[in-house]
Order: structure tokens, then C-alpha cells, then sequence
């Protein structure tokens, strides 16, 4: 039972991670219908600038994180500038597609700068490694640090999209473009925003991730599971992010557990098929409201 | 206030819908146009609001203004924040969000928050059955309410002119009465013009001070409201009143279609 929930536990941790980086993926499919395909590279992007500006540009971490953050949301509206503002109208296809384009160039310019396959390590370490003890459990402190950065996060998100002007003109360019422009809202602006907010989620998750793992080019697959704890929350739900991240997390804790390590690369989509199969709107997806 | 001047439109630059339409709506005019379907009505309402541009259309000829400004060429944002607004047919309410969050959208444009929780309180006295139903998910209201809600968002945005597509579409005939009472209200207290596209001529006929008719992409016919009621071909094709004022019976009516004086 202690082993069960050692690995449950760290699972979840680790899970809520993705869920805060899938939130940042569903804001753009909810603003604009756009699946974004870049979303792991925008999360090794913060976590090489992070690295970058405390161990290249000794700059103090705090001062580091949160130029990151501004790197990242200033990274996200550029790229709503450039490749996607004119697509704007085109067949949402190809405007996915300009997303992958974006991701691999991304890919590669940090192939170039920073290096291939070698590891670049956070030492000393942004979050304190030492595991604590919980009982019979043994935690890593940085995961339960991770845990509830990405916690506070997310509640904050809500609220903001609850209380605040510019999170109701977001959720109303969500619901319907034509209204929105009718009411005088700009609908570019709110895609501006949710790309900043996107990518500034993902380098969120990247800093965590890249500060308990050690950052290397392949640390984007991990981005790019983004997608499937999306889909199972439904894509159209911020809490079904969350809810998915979780249990993508939790799933792999327990796979690479029990079964062997390996097995958590493919967890994610093995849960997705399945999950899809049974509720193919996920598990919070929006449905159309009809009265009858 | 705004003056529509012989303007063309084309949609993806080849369809015309628009032949040269010109009209006029004054300080606190109610003014309707009606016609049938495919009239153009409801693309010069998005002519106006600058709505044309979403769909691949343009004002190709002519020019509109607004208080001396001209607008044709403006974005539907610029055109909204000038204080003209476009209720859009079919009583398009944000589905997934509450009643208040619905009309605090319509107030996201504005600047003085105090004006916008005031407005508020004005909505819900003139639909106190929204206040209710405040917290209710908007997709869930009835069709009255809804069309209710969309009026109410349109005038928490402060509007100096409103634009209204077939408030009365889909809506039962008591509902409709009283949808257009409580806009003949708002024009009166508030001294807000509105310019409204119907289908249902009896009562839009009965609100407003103009009219126009449009047929084909052309205004064919237009004048005070009492003057159209009067108007044979009127009361004929758009009212269904035989030439003495009853009630037509269309047993007895002959298949051969009676020409319109306008057609040319």
C-alpha cells in the first residue's frame, strides 16, 4: 500500500504540472479554435531562457523566473503577430499546421543555441531537492513545490476569468466571435492575450519540470502531453485540463511503477484512445446547449 | 444622426446585394425597414455597424455617416465604441455564461464602471424578469428572454443609436407585444433612436415614426409611418388587407398575382 502510494502520489504531482501546461493549450482552442501544435517547445523555451539567464547571465533566480515570464509572454503575442494574425480566416487547417511549423523551427534554434541531447542541469536547484517524510511516504519537496505552484496558478486563472473584465472578454470571444465583435470587443487582442497567457503557462511548467529533471530538447514530448490531458478534460474546460493532467500523471506514476520504467511515454495516449472511445467529448467537453 | 448615402455592397466582390440604398435616421427616431427575404435589410444593418467586413462584404459605392463622421470604412470595434450597436438576428446570447455576465459584456466597451452598474439596475427595472433569472446560464432562458437579454446587453454598452435584426423572429405574438412595448418605453425615456429590421410589419409599423421598403437591394418606397399604413400596396402584400380594409379571405382570391406599382 506504501509503494501504491508513493507512486500515486508523485504521479499526481508531476501531473499537475501538465494539467497547468494543458490550461495553456485549451486557452487557445478556446479563443480561437486553434490547436497548438508548438506548445511543448514554448515549454523548453522558458526552461532554456530560465537556465540561461541564471547560470549563463548569473542573474538571481527570482529576477530569472520572472524575466522568463515576461520573455515568454512577449514570445507568445509575437508569435500571435507573425505566422498566425494573417492566417486569420484560412482554413483552420493549415493555420494548425503553421502551429507545427512554429514548434519545429523553435525546436530547432534551441538545438542550435543551447545543444542537442546533453542535459543542462539546475544546480543548486531553483526548489529545494531534499525529500521529505510523510508518514511511510518519501516526497521530493520540489514536486510538492510543483504541486502547488501549479495549483495556485490555476486557481488564480479562474479567478481571473471570473471576476475581471479582461477574463470575461476572453470567455465571450470564446463563445462566439461574430457577438463579440458586436459588442465592440477585439477579438484580436483577446488572441493576443490567450497566446501571451499560453506560453507563459508553458514556461511555467517548464521551469517546474526542467528544475526536477534537468532541461534537455526531448523534455517538449513532455509539452506536447498538453494535448492529450486536453482532449480527455473535454478541450473546451479549464478544470477538464486539470482534471486530465492529473490523471495522465497519476497513470504514469503508477505504470512506470509496477510495470517498468518506459512505459509513461506512452501512457498519456493510451489513456486518450481509450478515454475518447467511451466519451468522445471528453470528460467536461461543452456541449451545445438546444432547448427543446 | 445617420445618414446611409446611395451605398453599393458587395459580398467577395462580384454578388451586389445593395443598389444604391439611401436613408436616414434622426435624433430619437424610431425608423423601420421592411421587406422580404433576400431584401437587403439585414445587410444594411451590417453596413452600418461595420459587421460586412467579418463576412467578405464592402460598402463599394457611397459613404455612411455618423453625427458628420463617416464610418463605412471603420472596423465593427471603432463603429461599436462611436455608440452604434447591432442587436444580430436570432437572439444570439453567450450561451455558456449567466444572465449578468451576458449584460456585463455589453458594458465591457465602457470606461466609467460606476455608469455600468447603474445601467444595470436601469436593464433590470425595464426586464425585472431578467433580475430573476441573473444567475441562470443564459442558453437555458426562453426565447422571449433571451431576446430580452440581448436588448439589455445592447443598452449596457451605452448605445447612441441601436441597431435591431427581427427582434420579434420566432417569438409568440403576446411576447412580441410586449418586446416592442418595452422599446417603444426605452426610446421615449432614453430619447434613443432605433433603426429596426422586421418581417412582422403590423407591429413595427405601429412603433416607429419612418419606414422604408426595400425590395431587390433598392429602397422602393418610403415615408412617416401613417402614410405607409394608408399605402394600398401595403396594406395589400405586407399587411394582407383587401383594398376596402377587411380582412382578406384568400378562398376567393384568383391565382393571378396583382402587380406591385413599385416594380419597374
Amino acid at each position: 500500500m506504501t509503494i501504491f502510494l508513493q507512486y500515486a502520489i508523485s504521479g499526481l504531482m508531476v501531473g499537475a504540472i501538465y494539467g497547468l501546461v494543458a490550461v495553456g493549450f485549451v486557452i487557445i482552442v478556446k479563443s480561437s479554435e486553434v490547436f497548438n501544435f508548438a506548445q511543448g517547445e514554448l515549454l523548453i523555451l522558458g526552461a532554456f531562457v530560465c537556465w540561461a539567464l541564471i547560470f549563463q547571465l548569473k542573474l538571481p533566480p527570482w529576477l530569472a523566473v520572472a524575466g522568463t515570464l515576461a520573455f515568454a509572454g512577449l514570445f507568445g503575442m509575437v508569435v500571435e503577430r507573425f505566422p498566425l494574425r494573417p492566417m486569420i480566416g484560412q482554413p483552420l487547417f493549415a493555420i494548425i499546421m503553421v502551429t507545427l511549423a512554429v514548434g519545429i523551427c523553435l525546436r530547432g534554434f534551441l538545438t542550435a543555441i543551447w545543444g542537442g541531447m546533453s542535459w543542462r542541469v539546475f544546480k543548486p536547484p531553483l526548489l529545494p531537492p531534499e525529500p521529505v517524510r510523510v508518514g511511510k511516504l518519501l516526497l521530493p519537496q520540489q514536486h510538492i513545490y510543483g504541486f502547488f505552484i501549479a495549483v495556485v496558478v490555476v486557481l488564480v486563472l479562474s479567478l481571473f476569468f471570473k471576476y475581471t473584465r479582461a477574463g470575461l472578454a476572453m470567455r465571450i470571444v470564446a463563445e462566439d466571435h461574430k457577438v463579440a465583435q458586436a459588442m465592440g470587443i477585439s477579438v484580436r487582442r483577446v488572441f493576443r492575450n490567450s497566446w501571451a497567457m499560453s506560453a507563459i503557462l508553458a514556461a511555467i511548467g517548464g521551469i517546474l519540470l526542467g528544475s526536477i529533471n534537468g532541461i534537455n530538447i526531448p523534455l517538449a514530448n513532455i509539452g506536447i502531453k498538453a494535448i492529450p490531458a486536453a482532449l480527455i478534460g473535454g478541450l473546451q474546460s479549464i478544470p477538464g485540463a486539470v482534471v486530465g493532467g492529473l490523471l495522465i500523471g497519476l497513470l504514469e506514476g503508477l505504470s512506470s511503477g509496477y510495470i517498468g520504467h518506459g512505459v509513461q511515454d506512452v501512457v498519456a495516449y493510451i489513456v486518450m484512445i481509450v478515454v475518447l472511445i467511451f466519451w468522445p467529448h471528453g470528460f467536461f467537453g461543452l456541449e451545445t446547449i438546444e432547448r427543446v | 444622426m445617420l445618414n446611409i448615402n446611395n451605398i453599393e455592397v458587395l459580398y467577395f466582390n462580384v454578388i451586389q446585394v445593395l443598389r444604391g440604398v439611401s436613408l436616414e435616421v434622426r435624433e430619437s427616431q424610431v425608423v423601420t425597414i421592411l421587406g422580404g427575404n433576400g431584401a437587403g435589410k439585414t445587410t444594411t444593418l451590417k453596413a452600418v455597424s461595420g459587421l460586412l467586413r467579418t463576412e467578405e462584404g464592402q460598402v463599394s459605392h457611397g459613404d455612411i455617416e455618423f453625427d458628420g463622421v463617416k464610418i463605412h470604412r471603420k472596423s465593427p470595434e471603432e463603429i461599436s465604441r462611436m455608440g452604434i450597436i447591432q442587436i444580430l438576428e436570432g437572439r444570439l446570447v453567450l450561451e455558456h455564461l449567466t444572465t449578468e455576465e451576458n449584460l456585463l459584456g455589453g458594458g465591457l466597451i465602457r470606461k466609467d464602471r460606476a455608469g455600468v452598474k447603474r445601467d444595470l439596475e436601469m436593464v433590470y427595472g425595464y426586464f425585472p424578469r431578467l433580475k430573476s433569472l441573473r444567475r441562470n446560464t443564459s442558453g437555458y432562458l426562453s426565447g422571449g428572454e433571451q431576446q430580452m437579454l440581448v436588448i439589455g446587453r445592447a443598452l449596457m454598452s451605452s448605445p447612441k443609436i441601436m441597431l435591431l435584426d427581427e427582434p420579434s423572429m420566432g417569438l409568440s405574438p403576446l411576447l412580441v407585444k410586449e418586446i416592442f412595448g418595452i422599446l417603444g418605453t426605452i426610446n421615449q425615456e432614453k430619447r434613443l433612436p432605433l433603426l429596426i429590421v422586421e418581417q412582422n410589419v403590423k407591429q413595427a409599423l405601429t412603433l416607429a415614426d419612418y419606414g422604408y421598403v426595400m425590395e431587390n437591394g433598392r429602397i422602393v418606397l418610403d415615408g412617416p409611418v401613417e402614410q405607409l399604413r394608408e399605402n394600398e400596396d401595403i396594406k395589400e402584400f405586407y399587411l394582407g388587407l383587401s383594398a376596402i380594409g377587411e380582412r382578406k379571405s384568400y378562398r376567393e382570391v384568383k391565382h393571378y398575382k396583382r402587380r406591385k406599382r413599385w416594380i419597374g
